[in-house]
């Protein structure tokens, strides 16, 4: 019986380390995948930077974090808003990091959108870069510029201020933003409101309506595309790394800002999505973008200006556009009249 | 209602109530006054901001212009076509068939992208050579116009409606030809008098259903139709979802506006396929209609094919390719050949996550519109109930639908619904099956209807229930069709732009959508390769349904190949 009885010992402590092992085999099995392995983070960013500028920067960091994958949609930022929008209404978002303009990281912001971050880099740039509760932070400077054919247009005959855009010798030749969509070409218009007189630009923009009929279309990179090509003498509304960049290609393509105008620059921002399951990783990639290391990557990439101030590269602002005023746009106030002055440009004949 | 048959319903009630859903969401979002998923409350604003829009005018004009001008366009090409391909002795029309074929294989996207190289001011091809040749400047022709959009969508649409015209000229009677000729009257009058009027219902038909097509076509009216700023009622929508911030109410308002132009003229045209068949000339008697001599003007008609190939079909596939070559596009002053944009088109994750997407989704959608169409279709032809026929009225509710509308609706319904599929592929699927539910079953009604009763009747004094009969019975007979109309779910949702730009995101991309993106974010030349990438990926996913279905392509475009397969 006794003999028996440790048997029995045995075998019950045999059962329960076989269960031990099972269980722990198990919860190794189960648990350990689950937990968030370095390799299986996917960071996904929508952003209007083109992609192929962006891959020296994504190359760098996934170098530097080889367990962060970013997986870089490209959308034009009223597309990239609507976008981020809609997922987080329908508590299914995708999108972890956002990089577009400034003015919609505002309306994603104030919608409770964005995850506030300060980040460790901000400290190297002005405070007008970052968001002051660090909802978003400045990366890249989209200067704006108008745009010229060197082939149709030669240096004498370009106009020298705004009032020589209206003459009707330029009809059928001017492409622009479209100023009634409430997005860029509407909030740079506004923003010359301050700058030439509310008078002054209410017939300056009637008299392009009326005299010159500009093409209208809602990507930026398209009105360089179209004066490059040729099918139009002048751009308004053109980012100038767009002109750079076609430029440095070979095309016939030259930029300009009439009398009294100033360099109207456009920040882009980072900022992170709520909701996102990879904070961690967000964090890191904003950090990341906005460090010199990566700044200096982007401004000797063709072609992005960076924000980093006083960093020398290939495309920074103050190389390629060393006499010009930056003024950064929309303000505030002009971001929000921007959606109503869509329709109001659209009755003066835009 | 006999209760053993009552699953037989639950597959329709399904495709009744998807139908519904956007439907009803769409009047929602456009009584709304927040974007979808927001707190708002009901309100008619959205129809006031319609109302008050200065261009609604121009709007509601060019929407009707464009349509009938490129349905009446494209239904005259195709008329001129079959005749001179089904009852003239022509040469090279088998070369010319083939033409036909290979333009159904295009996605519309191409195709507009295409002419915009050809026919732009200033730098379109036709444009340069047509001023080189005639001195007359380099602004001719704009593509960036009404003209422009009726040109481009009337060759788009010319496939379609020679599929629809051409039967009613090769299956008339030739005995009806033989009394007017005996009559002593000439080969004009009796094609003007005999074979014209037996081919009006079908030319009719192919007129209204073009013109339903080209009002709900997104494509030729963002790429063309935006930048020339003609305003038509889908790239309204559209302008709507892209302003700073998005109006997804204003935009459903356009929408229910395009859902009632849809709808009238789909009555219309149901009612023109009813009238039709007053013209029935198809009878027990046997006998091929006569082929006109053309005499000295065969190769005057063979020119015209090659005109057709040379001035169309050529130039946009070539042009394509040329483009696509270069970094810039300047045609006065071309940069160096390059294959840049085929290298940087790898580096957008949206395009192989596009291509992985579109096909995952036009095969899923393709076999669940097949499946509901074909209960729809069993119930609304074998079991007349009251729950059948009111299932079968709504769940065709979407033919009603463009693809850009339904998009909209069903993103109002996804972002106010806890079924989690809004960003997935799954909302594309749902979209493309509520699409194509009513218009499969109405390939299936046919085939349906000549079936005999006697047959499953037999089946079940055998003993074998409502679900053996349709496994053992009624499937296998309507194999053809079904595939046939899967096949056409595939091809149709593999191209299609408008609900693809409302419900893709980042991980959902489609092929189509993501070239879209390109082409308007100023990528345009990563585009155009995108193009070739996708006439090449749609020609060989065809080629192999084709092989794998053992369909001979060839025969969808010859009436004649037609009645050989079914045995006629």
């Amino acid at each position: 019986m006794r003999r028996r009885a440790v048997g029995t010992t045995a075998r019950v402590a045999a059962l329960v380390v076989a269960i031990v092992v099972i269980a722990g085999g198990g919860f190794y099995f189960f648990y350990y995948p689950a937990a968030p392995s370095p390799q299986q983070v996917l960071l996904t960013v929508y952003g209007s930077v083109d992609t192929q500028d962006m891959q020296p920067v994504l190359k760098d960091f996934h170098g530097n974090y080889s367990y962060i994958a970013v997986n870089y949609q490209e959308f034009t930022p009223p597309k990239a808003f609507a976008k981020i929008s809609a997922e987080l209404a329908a508590r299914n978002a995708t999108a972890d990091v956002t990089f577009i303009t400034n003015s919609l990281m505002n309306t994603l912001k104030s919608a409770g959108d964005l995850i506030s971050y300060n980040s460790t880099q901000s400290a190297n740039y002005p405070s007008n870069y970052h968001d002051p509760k660090g909802y978003f932070a400045t990366a890249i400077l989209l200067p704006v510029v108008f745009s010229y054919n060197s082939q149709l247009v030669t240096s004498a005959n370009l106009p020298k201020t705004l009032n020589e855009l209206t003459n009707s010798s330029w009809r059928g030749k001017v492409i622009m933003h479209d100023v009634t969509i409430g997005s860029t070409g509407t909030q740079y218009m506004l923003s010359l409101v301050p700058i030439v007189g509310n008078a002054t630009f209410t017939a300056w923009a009637k008299a392009l309506a009326t005299n010159v009929q500009p093409t209208l279309t809602s990507d930026t990179t398209a009105i360089a595309n179209g004066v490059a090509s040729g099918q139009y003498s002048i751009g308004i509304v053109t980012y100038l790394h767009d002109v750079v960049r076609l430029q440095s290609q070979g095309a016939p393509i030259g930029w300009f800002l009439p009398q009294g105008v100033p360099l109207l620059t456009a920040p882009a921002s980072v900022g992170i999505v709520r909701g996102t399951p990879h904070l961690a990783a967000a964090q890191l990639f904003e950090d990341f973008i906005l460090s010199k290391n990566t700044q200096q990557v982007i401004g000797n990439t063709a072609v992005r200006f960076i924000a980093y101030p006083g960093l020398t590269a290939k495309y920074a602002v103050s190389g390629v556009a060393p006499n010009e005023m930056i003024v950064f746009f929309p303000t505030a106030q002009v971001s929000a009249q921007a959606r109503t002055f869509g329709p109001i440009f659209k009755s003066w004949g835009f | 209602m006999n209760l053993r048959g009552l699953p037989l319903y639950l597959p329709v009630l399904l495709a009744a109530g998807l139908a519904i859903l956007p439907a009803s969401y769409l009047i929602f979002g456009s009584l709304w006054s927040a974007d979808p998923g927001l707190p708002g409350q009901l309100t008619s604003q959205n129809f006031a901001a319609v109302a008050s829009d200065p261009t609604l005018g121009a709007v509601l004009f060019n929407s009707v212009a464009y349509s009938l001008g490129a349905a009446l366009f494209a239904a005259a090409l195709a008329f001129v076509l079959a005749i001179a391909l089904q009852r003239t002795d022509a040469p090279l029309k088998r070369f010319m068939t083939s033409a036909l074929l290979v333009s159904l294989a295009i996605p519309w996207m191409v195709e507009d992208i295409a002419w915009t190289y050809l026919l732009s001011p200033r730098i379109g091809l036709y444009n340069i050579w047509l001023g080189q040749l005639f001195g007359i400047g380099d602004s001719l022709l704009n593509i960036y116009s009404i003209w422009g959009l009726i040109w481009v969508m009337g060759l788009s649409l010319t496939p379609l409606a020679y599929l629809i015209i051409s039967p009613s000229l090769s299956l008339v009677d030739p005995h009806l030809e033989e009394a007017s000729l005996v009559s002593g009257a000439r080969l004009r009058t009796t094609f003007f008098r005999i074979d014209l009027p037996l081919s009006l219902p079908s030319i009719l038909s192919a007129l209204l259903l073009c013109t339903v097509i080209a009002l709900e076509a997104f494509d030729a009216s963002a790429i063309i139709g935006i930048p020339g700023r003609v305003w038509t009622l889908t790239n309204s929508i559209y302008g709507q979802t892209v302003q700073t911030p998005p109006n997804f109410e204003v935009a459903s308002a356009y929408a229910v506006i395009l859902v009632a132009m849809t709808l009238t003229l789909i009555l219309l045209y149901s009612r023109s396929i009813r009238l039709s068949q007053r013209y029935a000339t198809v009878s027990g008697r046997t006998g091929r209609p006569r082929t006109f001599s053309l005499g000295r003007y065969r190769w005057f008609v063979a020119g015209g094919f090659i005109t057709y190939l040379f001035v169309y079909l050529v130039p946009v596939l070539s042009v394509l390719v040329f483009v696509s070559l270069h970094n810039f596009w300047n045609p006065t002053d071309l940069p160096p050949i390059t294959l840049a944009n085929y290298e940087n088109l790898l580096i957008f994750p949206s395009i192989d996550t596009g291509i992985f997407n579109s096909a995952i989704v036009s095969v899923t959608a393709a076999v669940a519109t097949a499946a509901l169409a074909f209960f729809l279709s069993y119930t609304s032809t074998r079991r007349r109930s009251v729950i059948g026929r009111s299932a079968e009225l709504l769940a065709s509710l979407p033919l009603a639908f463009p693809t850009i509308v339904l998009g909209i609706g069903l993103l109002w319904a996804l972002l106010r619904s806890p079924l989690p599929i809004y960003g997935t592929v799954w909302a594309l699927t749902l979209a493309y099956t509520i699409r194509y539910v009513p218009i499969v079953s109405r390939f299936l009604s046919g085939p349906m209807v000549q079936l005999a009763k006697e047959l499953e009747e037999v089946s079940r004094i055998c003993g074998a229930g409502v679900a053996t009969t349709l496994r053992r019975i009624v499937l296998p007979i309507l194999k053809p069709s079904l595939i046939a109309g899967a096949v056409y779910v595939f091809v149709v949702s593999i191209k299609d732009l408008g609900a693809a730009v409302m419900l893709t995101t980042g991980d959902s991309a489609l092929f189509s959508s993501a070239l879209y993106n390109l082409w308007t974010h100023g990528d345009e030349l990563v585009a155009v390769a995108g193009g070739i990438l996708y006439v090449g990926v749609l020609s060989g996913a065809l080629l192999i349904l084709a092989i794998i279905l053992k369909i001979d392509l060839f025969s969808i475009m010859s009436p004649e190949g037609r009645r050989a397969k079914s045995g006629n």
